[in-house]
């Protein structure tokens, strides 16, 4: 297509509607009736293969909200000097501040929310993706490839949980065996391992709760899960280890640029002196790269919604079972499946749907409904009632539906990580290894100066405890050392409040009780914190020497107010 | 070895480990907080001990009698205990791991009464959805967090669900200060005792919304605000009746469901209808020598009925104890029928002078008559001019009017 | 107004009426004791009080929590009682209590503890 036949195009679904070529990208503007008619005009125009989609077009049916700044506005900040600042604390950002931590350079990531992989990174099933869904000339097959090998030297080094147990995609039509040529071919050209079919009799006898009338397989190896917050958990620990300062609860508010470098990062905290920027700030990508006058693509958000079952429901499978891929006709709208997670639960979802808010991470019943129904056909044994929870994110999608992993042509001291949507997980660690080397490279062209591992780089951190899962000799033992991992607070996970410390005490503390749920799980069992909610709070306030009133479940605080202080 | 092995030390396993004491056996009580008491500790509301001491005593004055009483008996008890696995040894005892600050607890026992307790149905369960805001409670959560801590949840409340301890905890954030909304209930009928819609919405002027149900939290930080919708029959709420109502926090207190994670691991079967164990009228499990009572069998509304029932437990379990190997002589089945939401035990020892019964109709009902028959002969029969679900029904009778050869049909 | 009586577990549906001349005539009751709940619940009614007291740190480490729950040792106006209940906000109590001793005084009314500590 070209640029006449796309104004064509875009005139049909809107009159008015033009697009034009700057900087080689494809800017389109002008006025739709609705959101989804504006992701329409952004998707033609990213069938021109340009450099990027820039969508201007404004919908008269909704309207964005403001981006959810913190409440802080100080200047404890002001006047700091870092070599590099990374602009979000995601699990791509984490990943390359802690690649950047081992180097001399001092490191500071900043993040609007009050925990590192508070949006997507902590909002999807963890899965490391083999890869065989993605095209072998995106750059997201690249980084996801390269970063699925990773996992199992980083998991080891870091401690966190990867089981690489490999995944199913499940045919439920004859004709799809005719696809099994085509997966081969898939893999080879994207480097995924080991791929090979399973025949339907064989499933059978492997994944038991798979429908009966499931005609064969193919199985992924390669394919792996880690608890996500966890891992980005212990990507931010080894970079806090390696003295890189995270600052949470810092929006960037504005970028200053002189002589075609970012000079300035403005944050609700005062200004940051940077000699490097790395822009991993996933949905609002596009507005920090606008800030540095580079704006050449736009991130639509792609909501989704996952829900968590019963671990008692996972005896429903070892293994991810998926949906053929190819079945669904748009290679972007992910299958989703059914996942067992690194902790036993077992995940099901997600669902994509457009949406104009980027922070949107409400639920619906609908979704929940339509997702059951979808994957209730492959595996039958899904009920309702073995739902705990749910919860839903935004995915930070370019037109493109590919990553932009790439330096500035504007700034020439900024790196961009966007766009990164799924594979995003499996491919950060290998995008933090080209981020890292873009900045080596930003270092010696313009400052002059060599950067390089330092030999003093902590390489390794130590997995925190787990008492559920010690052998009893050895559980004994921790507790008659500290008699704080004897005494369990999360009685539905079976969590000790020895264990609740170490995290309140470890390289990178958040005193925030779904910050500590995240890396210890508690509260995260059947009873969703109800028992131990009001325990965790007085850790955190006794660990933080603050009061039990400011502290925090989320986004807001826990309590609000005393018994008889206030009267109607 | 110990005798009787008590998980739990709320008011089941407190009655329990007083009645296998007394009764001679070597009793050992492991609870997984620090004081005793269990959830009684935090229900500081009062109607407690009207059956069984007459007065109207709140739960930690009903938790004091016990303890008072287990205290001068040789009772081994161990606090921030946390038993985290049961299983069955080839000799029929049972080994017990516990978590404890001093270390691993590992130790067998002849007989194990499990008095676990219950866990609240949560909000997700019930599909609450709209924005992820902090300001949104569990009943048991809040009424912990008020009455032990003095913290609110803030200072103009809704409450989803009109169970008791939804009632409960409208009445005691009224008395500390709080605006009450209303008291949201998707079914058309209460689900608490009717004494507690009196005394808790009544007396204050809490509106109580039947047939209506809450859909939505919206909020940026903390809760702003909730959706409330009608509910059809099916209790699903019927959207084009959704309106806002404008609240700080949400209590939600929508069923109780039996703890019985414990149990999991080990050959026990369950009772589809009380969503605990399957037990004989004694306590006893599938599982010889493995006793259940309290809310970790079926949900009771009365404390006093947990101490009647756990206190045979107690004995049972002393008994089975001192008698090991000897496993049930003659058992009966009951089947229930009709508009019965459960009756309890679903299983009949022959070898034991009388049965208590415990049931609960599924429906409001009027003028019913509850009749136990064998081969076609009554037994028992009972009419009833009031029943409700939340209230539930007990009856004796004795085991020599029961023929061992056939089941027990229950029929309301 | 109809009523459900509380004083003893046969709990007796009472209907209580007042006419012109102000005479309160009760019917369904057992006993003597269901007459007179319910003439009180018409005119007056009583009700315990139950509500928790703040204790000193040291007696809430003691104790385990920060509240001690109490009992008012006689009923109260059932449309005061908000007013007492907030009424009982400075109150502290500083030593060791068993169960039934008084742990604090408002508005003319005592709280016992409800239990040892």
């Amino acid at each position: 297509m070209n640029l006449s036949a796309l104004n064509r195009k875009l005139d049909a679904i809107s009159p008015g509607i033009h697009a034009f070529i700057d900087d080689g990208a494809v800017h389109i503007e002008g006025q739709c009736s609705s959101y989804d008619d504006v992701v329409r005009c952004g998707i033609l125009a990213a069938r021109l293969h340009s450099r990027g989609v820039v969508n201007d077009c404004t919908c008269a049916d909704v309207k964005e909200e403001p981006m959810r700044l913190p409440e802080t506005q100080d200047l404890s900040l002001d006047g700091r000097s870092f070599d590099v600042v990374v602009i979000g604390a995601g699990v791509v950002g984490c990943a390359i501040a802690m690649e950047l931590s081992h180097r001399n350079l001092s490191v500071a990531v900043l993040e609007k929310e009050y925990d590192v992989a508070v949006r997507a990174s902590s909002r999807n099933d963890g899965m490391i993706h083999p890869g065989i869904d993605l095209h072998p000339g995106q750059r997201k097959t690249y980084f996801n490839c390269r970063g699925n090998r990773m996992y199992t030297d980083l998991s080891q080094r870091l401690g966190f949980k990867f089981i690489r147990n490999g995944s199913y995609v499940v045919f439920d039509r004859w004709w799809n065996l005719l696809t099994v040529p085509f997966f081969h071919l898939r893999a080879a050209m994207c480097h995924v391992d080991g791929v090979r079919y399973v025949t339907h009799r064989k499933l059978g006898r492997l994944q038991t709760s798979v429908a009966s009338w499931q005609k064969g397989a193919m199985f992924l190896p390669s394919s792996g899960i880690v608890e996500p917050y966890q891992a980005t958990v212990a990507f931010a620990e080894n970079a806090a280890d390696n003295k890189a300062s995270f600052f949470f609860d810092t929006a960037v508010l504005d970028l200053i640029c002189t002589d075609g470098l970012v000079s300035q990062v403005i944050t609700n905290r005062g200004t940051i002196h940077a000699l490097s920027v790395v822009n991993a700030a996933g949905v609002y990508s596009d507005r920090i790269a606008a800030l540095a006058n580079d704006r050449f693509f736009t991130i639509h958000p792609r909501k989704g919604t996952e829900m968590i079952l019963d671990k008692d429901a996972g005896s429903i499978t070892e293994s991810v079972i998926a949906k053929v891929p190819f079945s669904d006709v748009k290679q972007h709208t992910k299958g989703g499946g059914v996942v067992r997670t690194a902790s036993g639960n077992i995940l099901v979802g997600p669902d994509a749907h457009e949406t104009i808010q980027r922070e949107d991470d409400s639920t619906s019943s609908q979704s929940i409904t339509d997702i059951l129904a979808k994957h209730k056909a492959t595996v039958p044994s899904l009920d309702k009632r073995q739902i705990i929870t749910y919860f839903s994110g935004t995915r930070a999608c370019t037109y493109e539906e590919d990553f932009v992993v790439e330096r500035s042509t504007k700034a020439g001291n900024l790196v961009h990580a966007a766009g990164i949507q799924s594979p995003g997980l499996t491919a950060a660690p290998a995008i933090a290894v080209e981020v890292a080397s873009d900045i080596d490279n930003i270092f010696s062209d313009i400052y002059k100066r060599s950067i390089k591992v330092r030999s003093d780089a902590i390489l390794t951190r130590k997995a925190p405890h787990v008492v559920s899962e010690m052998p009893l000799q050895q559980r004994d033992e921790l507790i008659r050392s500290n008699p704080d991992y004897g005494q369990i607070v999360c009685r539905c996970e079976q969590v000790s409040r020895g264990e609740i410390i170490e995290v309140l005490r470890s390289s990178l503390p958040v005193y925030n009780i779904d910050a500590v749920k995240r890396r210890c799980r508690c509260g995260m069992g059947r009873c969703q914190g109800s028992f131990c909610s009001p325990s965790v709070a007085g850790i955190i306030a006794e660990e933080a020497h603050c009061s039990f009133e400011s502290v925090c479940k989320g986004l807001g605080v826990f309590v609000k107010g005393k018994v008889k202080e206030t009267s109607r | 070895m110990i005798d009787v092995l008590v998980i739990g030390g709320g008011p089941g396993g407190l009655a329990a480990a007083v009645s296998a004491s007394k009764a001679g056996a070597s009793v050992m009580l492991l609870d997984r907080e620090h004081a005793l008491g269990g959830i009684l500790k935090q229900c500081i509301h009062d109607g407690f001990g009207l059956q069984r001491f007459h007065k109207q005593l709140s739960g930690p004055s009903y938790a004091q009698a016990f303890i008072d009483e287990i205290l001068l008996l040789p009772v081994d008890i161990r606090l921030d205990c946390f038993v985290f696995e049961v299983s069955c040894l080839e000799d029929g005892s049972f080994r017990v791991l516990a978590s404890s600050r001093d270390g691993i607890i590992d130790v067998n026992a002849l007989a194990v009464v499990s008095a676990t307790g219950c866990r609240e149905r949560t909000a997700r369960q019930v599909s609450i959805h709209g924005d992820r805001v902090s300001g949104v409670f569990n009943a048991g959560c809040i009424q912990n967090l008020v009455n032990l801590h003095g913290y609110m949840p803030g200072q103009r409340c809704a409450i989803l669900g009109s169970g008791d301890i939804g009632l409960i905890m409208a009445r005691r954030l009224t008395l500390e200060g709080a605006e009450v909304v209303g008291v949201f209930e998707a079914k058309k009928t209460p689900s608490g005792l009717e004494r507690n819609i009196h005394q808790c919405l009544d007396d204050f002027g809490i509106p109580l919304h039947l047939g209506c149900t809450v859909t939505r939290t919206i909020g940026h930080r903390r809760l702003e605000a909730v959706e409330v919708a009608d509910t059809d029959d099916a209790m699903n709420p019927i959207l084009s009746t959704s309106r806002i109502v404008s609240v700080d926090s949400l209590i939600v207190s929508v069923g109780l469901i039996p703890e019985v994670e414990l149990l999991k691991n080990l050959p026990v079967k369950m009772d589809s209808r009380t969503h605990g164990p399957v037990i004989d009228q004694k306590g006893m499990t599938s599982v010889p020598g493995l006793f259940c009572c309290g809310n970790s069998s079926l949900v009771y509304d009365l404390v006093d009925y947990v101490s009647l029932a756990s206190e045979t437990a107690g004995q049972s379990a002393a008994k089975w104890a001192k008698n090991r190997g000897l496993a049930r002589k003659t058992e009966i089945q009951v089947h229930p029928s009709g508009p019965l939401l459960f009756i309890s035990p679903s299983l009949i020892d022959m070898d034991s002078s009388s049965v208590r019964f415990f049931f609960r109709a599924s429906e409001e009902l009027e003028g019913r008559t509850l009749t136990l028959c064998q081969n076609g002969h009554e037994i028992f029969k009972r009419t009833y001019s009031v029943l409700r679900p939340p209230q539930m029904e007990t009856f004796e009778i004795r085991t020599e009017l029961l023929d061992p050869d056939h089941a027990v049909e229950a029929s309301l | 107004m109809n009523l459900v009586c509380v004083n003893c577990p046969k709990g007796c549906r009472l209907t209580a009426i007042k006419d012109e001349n102000g005479n309160i005539s009760v019917t369904g009751n057992s006993c003597p004791k269901g007459i007179e709940f319910a003439t009180s619940e018409l005119e007056c009614p009583m009700r315990f009080l139950t509500t928790t007291v703040a204790l000193s740190p040291e007696m809430a480490k003691r104790f385990g929590f920060e509240r001690l729950p109490v009992i008012s040792t006689e009923k109260v106006p059932r449309d005061r009682m908000v007013e007492i209940s907030l009424s009982l906000a400075s109150c502290v109590v500083s030593k060791p209590l068993r169960i039934g001793e008084t742990a604090a005084k408002a508005s003319g009314f005592i709280f016992a503890a409800s239990c040892s500590f």
